[in-house]
């Protein structure tokens, strides 16, 4: 599992280590669920960001 | 009086005035207010100037259509021009806008009248309008419940008779879960399809914009008024106009319906599934084919959601971590993880995202609407952090979000209607599905099995 304090600290977010205890299971239970879902992805999957292009280009 | 069509009727062969339907509103505000707390601001004299004017316009026989002189009332997230806009949060609790947002100024174009700015969860990001800052907004049903939320003021506004419509914003779920728990129908139209220019935004790819009303002809009527392009909102989609308004004779003859074969049927409480049962009979036997079809994997397309939407709201808050004391502690709480979440999480979501809404869209195939429990239980109680359903404890936010959440991120139109009451006497609601502008659809389907009941009838003992 990832080290989330470790994370926090590396990347200097603002977040007391108190807080961060109160977020650590729900942030393990969501990576244990979504890291499945991202193996499934080909390299031909784009993404589908919002980016709405109209003929005269505006 | 309980219907716009009923209001919008009344006005014209004037039995009422507009003056009038805004004093009772207004003086149900006054009544019932201090128990409810469903608005953060009220604007009597605003909506009186208002309705006189729409009387004299009404008069003149200028008409600006079905909800000329009805009084409304729009979550406080909506920008109003001089009027305050907190987002239920400490970060705009003086902000009065110099602008109205798309939604104000349909609405004022279509001589609707302003009775005030509802309560919320604060800023939108979370399911119990239990607001630190404003106070809980309470169920007209049972002040001890939760509306639900995050658009729990319109909720408990429109089922306490306190204003006709209400607007809302759904990012996952934040009409729907109110309409549910509130007993009003609550439409989530399809992404792009009403501005959200000038709306607090919380998940830019998320957030939906749309009405809490007392009957399904009342959404399609607010809609039509709603619907279109604007410019100013980068989702927003230019497609042709069309009527929402279902007849006043709906025949469901050749009309498929698809019952979910998994996951909207898992975890849910008996009560709510026995109407679910009920809703989809009361179809069959007014001509609808109803069968049980497979569904994608909904639990994996929450999971995305939640990826997006933590990823999102994080990013348009960082400019305020450091006033970290001003959020509640679940707001922060969520933002927070979204700040831990790398680039990469959210950018593979959306690519999932396409995967799944392909998928979502293929179950459409075979049906016209697809018929699930909004939510899988009653309104919990205020506080009350987590729910037995079906003998398992789940978490509140979770359990209250879990049939809805996914919709918002394929994008797909949804409509929440009463279907019941539970043992506790608190609504159930009933989730119509369609396809991508399917609108006109599930509001045909609503309106018919509205027009099968009177469900939408009944009041709060409150009111």
């Amino acid at each position: 599992m990832k080290d989330w304090k470790l994370t926090s600290k590396a990347w200097n977010l603002p977040i007391p280590e108190s807080d961060l205890d109160k977020i650590i299971p729900s942030l393990n239970s969501l990576e244990l669920s979504f890291r499945p879902l991202v193996e499934y992805l080909t390299m031909e999957e784009e993404s589908s960001l919002i980016f709405r292009m109209t003929e005269d280009g505006k | 009086m309980r219907t716009i069509q009923e209001a919008a009727k009344a006005l014209r062969a004037r039995k009422v005035s507009s003056v009038e339907l805004t004093k009772r509103c207004l003086n149900n505000i006054e009544r019932l207010e201090p128990k409810l707390n469903a608005f953060i601001t009220v604007t009597g004299e605003h909506a009186l100037t208002q309705a006189n004017t729409a009387d004299k316009e009404l008069a003149a026989g200028r008409d600006r259509g079905p909800l000329h002189g009805i009084p409304i009332s729009l979550k406080d997230l909506f920008r109003t021009r001089g009027i305050l806009t907190t987002g239920g949060s400490l970060l705009y609790k003086n902000m009065v806008p110099d602008y109205d947002c798309a939604v104000a100024e349909r609405l004022n174009a279509g001589g609707a009248v302003l009775v005030g700015k509802t309560g919320m969860h604060e800023l939108a990001y979370g399911v119990t309008s239990n607001n630190p800052h404003f106070g809980p907004v309470r169920n007209p049903w049972n002040t001890e419940c939760i509306p639900g939320g995050s658009s729990g003021g319109s909720g408990a506004a429109v089922a306490a008779e306190m204003c006709f419509m209400s607007m809302g914003s759904d990012t996952g779920g934040s009409i729907r879960i109110p309409a549910s728990f509130c007993g009003t129908v609550g439409l989530k139209p399809t992404f792009g399809l009403v501005s959200r220019y000038g709306a607090l935004p919380l998940g830019s790819s998320l957030d939906h914009m749309g009405p809490l009303n007392r009957s399904v002809r009342d959404a399609a009527l607010t809609l039509q008024l709603l619907a279109g392009h604007d410019g100013r909102d980068e989702s927003s989609v230019s497609r042709p106009s069309e009527s929402y308004l279902p007849p006043s004779e709906i025949s469901l003859k050749g009309f498929r319906i698809g019952v979910p074969d998994s996951f909207f049927t898992d975890r849910v409480a008996p009560e709510v599934m026995a109407r679910l049962r009920a809703m989809v009979q009361l179809a069959a036997g007014m001509g609808a084919q109803a069968e049980v079809i497979p569904i994608p994997d909904m639990a994996a397309i929450n999971v995305i959601g939640r990826v997006i939407l933590l990823s999102e709201a994080a990013a348009l808050m960082q400019p305020h971590a450091a006033h970290r004391d001003e959020f509640g502690a679940d707001v922060r709480a969520l933002f927070d993880q979204g700040l831990l979440l790398p680039a990469t999480d959210y950018i593979n979501a959306l690519r999932l995202r396409s995967i799944y809404r392909r998928q979502f869209l293929k179950v459409f195939d075979s049906i016209d609407a697809l018929l699930t429990p909004t939510v899988p239980m009653g309104a919990p109680k205020i506080g009350q952090a987590t729910v037995m359903i079906d003998g398992q404890e789940e978490d509140t936010r979770l359990a209250a979000t879990r049939f809805v959440r996914g919709i918002n991120v394929v994008g797909f139109p949804a409509l929440s209607m009463p279907c019941g009451w539970d043992s506790e006497g608190m609504p159930i609601g009933l989730q119509l599905l369609g396809r991508p502008f399917g609108e006109s659809t599930i509001l045909k389907l609503g309106a018919a099995l509205e027009d099968g009941t009177d469900f939408h009838l009944r009041n709060p003992p409150l009111a």
